[in-house]
């Protein structure tokens, strides 16, 4: 019979992969407290759909509200021009806003992520730069970022730009961070080697640094893309008149939880799959290392 | 402490005529390097007078902290002395150039490069076209024997196998000099049996001159041709090592090999080092 040492449980590594069966037992977690929240917070009242209605309500009124959200992107009637609510077209609303804050994001998280690259590798190798700009990134990281999307729609107007450029300087910033860390902790033996091979500073930046710093850069934009809906989300609550945000806001304006619910519901799904494609491309980038 | 030059003229090479340069690996007068700590100043080197010729097989002997490391860095061109003077053929030593290969104590090559894609790591860093540098690629390839393994990760590899790639990416690089800094001190007996063989090879097949950091004296019997021993900085011994090659287990318990093994301990031992 073999035993484990007893001092195995000290080294065991806690595993927090985003891993599907995970993601459903964590999505049954949160349904069955919500049932039970609903059911006692809420007892007693007269509309308790207002506050927290149980996931029943929210399956049978939550999509079909959402209709009147559509803009006939796909074609058929508004409910604005008379028609009903129906889970059809709740449906084609969630598709119709998710695209235009999917384009949102996509955009506003690779500017962001390259920029914040650039940005970062230039801070690392050129001491002025570095002395005026990582101040800067570290003083603007202490700021309640999110409190920034009013602001951004001011200068920039109720628009999709507006969106994007919040999302891509939230995003810069953190990534700038990243990459400086990241740079600082590289091990330099690698550049001493690739130097005394004949390499040159600029030939050790791009396949010495940049390739070695990955599999950290990796971990911040693992990071960046909750944070990029999440800034989305704030950008979208002000002023623009499309996107998941919007509805959110729409949605907020007259407490309508089933359909918040609904669109909480997106948000993580939507979340959820770039997050897997970033970590796909993750992986691919740093197989080397794995 | 015991400072012994033997068969090596050492002090009358270093008023060398220029023209001598063409066959000197480095040149080294009063190299020193000092650095302070607080009020104390620390010398791992203090004034060192060598002249190393090319193609030569010359081991830096040393316990721990004797500044055999910081001496290879120096001629590396990553440590810059801050006295002295400090000769790579006939060109000061101002910082790294190829034509000082070095192969590190601990893993430095770049674990994202495939294995053949390190071993040209050298000649596209220099901008050479593939053709001027695949054929030497695959030779050398072929000598540290992956040619079979050419498109691995490196962390495929055990860690003899990634001092090999290190090798060949060094030798593919065509450098004047090779400086090797402890490369097998954390490979088990038979690897580094097995490396031995594989550098003195390519040592006699390319005539490179070779500097090898170690701490192990039978590292010394087995590879060098000429064994500068380092001790607080200085130079304590600088002697040839001149047994026939190829060197194999019986050399070691050899009487000679002892004469030589007795001498070391005694200039290691001389001074309390640890």
């Amino acid at each position: 019979m073999s035993t484990a040492p007893a001092t195995q449980s000290f080294g065991n590594r806690i595993r927090t992969e985003f891993k599907p069966r995970r993601v459903l037992v964590g999505a049954l977690v949160l349904i069955v407290a919500w049932e039970i929240a609903a059911l006692l917070f809420t007892r007693g009242m007269a509309h308790p759909e207002y506050v927290m209605p149980d996931l029943w309500y929210v399956a049978q009124h939550g999509l079909p509200g959402l209709s009147d959200y559509y803009r006939g992107m796909f074609g058929g009637e508004l409910t604005s021009e008379g028609a009903a609510q129906s889970f059809r077209f709740g449906a084609l609303a969630v598709v119709e806003h998710s695209l235009i804050s999917l384009m949102r994001v996509t955009i506003g998280f690779l500017v962001g992520t390259c920029l914040g690259i650039v940005l970062g590798l230039l801070m690392s190798a050129v001491r002025p730069v570095r002395l005026a700009g990582f101040g800067v990134a570290n003083m603007l990281r202490m700021l309640p970022l999110l409190a920034l999307a009013p602001l951004f729609t001011l200068w920039l107007g109720p628009t999709s730009v507006s969106s994007i450029a919040f999302i891509a300087f939230v995003v810069c910033l953190i990534t700038i961070i990243g990459t400086m860390t990241a740079v600082g902790n590289l091990d330099i033996s690698t550049s001493e080697y690739a130097r005394t091979l004949g390499a040159g500073r600029a030939y050790i930046y791009r396949r010495i640094v940049l390739p070695s710093i990955l599999p950290e850069l990796c971990a911040t934009t693992t990071l960046c893309v909750p944070m990029a809906w999440s800034v989305l989300l704030a950008s979208e609550l002000y002023g623009i008149q499309n996107g998941i945000g919007w509805m959110m806001g729409q949605s907020l304006a007259f407490t309508l939880v089933d359909r918040i619910t609904v669109i909480a519901g997106v948000f993580i799904v939507l979340t959820f799959i770039s997050l897997r494609l970033v970590q796909g491309a993750n992986h691919q980038l740093t197989r080397w290392a794995e | 402490m015991a400072v012994n030059s033997t068969t090596l003229a050492a002090p009358a090479a270093l008023s060398t005529p220029e023209a001598d340069f063409m066959t000197t690996a480095f040149t080294l007068r009063n190299l020193q390097l000092e650095y302070r700590e607080g009020d104390e100043a620390n010398r791992p080197l203090d004034g060192i007078d060598l002249v190393i010729p090319r193609g030569q097989f010359v081991c830096i002997l040393g316990p721990s902290g004797q500044g055999k490391s910081t001496l290879l860095r120096c001629l590396a061109g990553l440590l810059p002395p801050t006295g002295g003077e400090l000769f790579a053929g006939d060109t000061p030593v101002t910082g790294p150039g190829a034509d000082r290969g070095m192969v590190f104590q601990n893993d430095a090559i770049p674990m994202w490069l495939r294995v053949e894609d390190n071993v040209a790591f050298g000649p596209r860093a220099k901008g050479l076209k593939k053709a001027d540098y695949q054929e030497r690629v695959d030779h050398f390839l072929d000598e540290v024997g992956l040619a079979d393994r050419r498109r691995a990760w490196p962390r495929q590899l055990s860690g003899g196998m990634r001092k090999r790639v290190a090798i060949a990416a060094v030798f593919a690089n065509d450098p004047e000099v090779l400086l090797m800094d402890e490369p097998f001190g954390a490979l088990d007996f038979i690897t580094r049996s097995k490396l031995h063989r594989l550098i003195t090879k390519l040592w006699q097949e390319t005539h490179k001159t070779i500097c090898f950091v170690t701490h192990d004296i039978d590292e010394v019997l087995v590879l060098a041709d000429r064994v500068i021993v380092l001790n607080q900085g200085k130079v304590a011994l600088d002697e040839a090592v001149d047994f026939v090659r190829p060197r194999g287990e019986e050399l070691r318990s050899s009487p000679q090999a002892n004469a030589l093994r007795g001498r070391l301990l005694d200039i290691l031992g001389a001074e309390d080092t640890v």
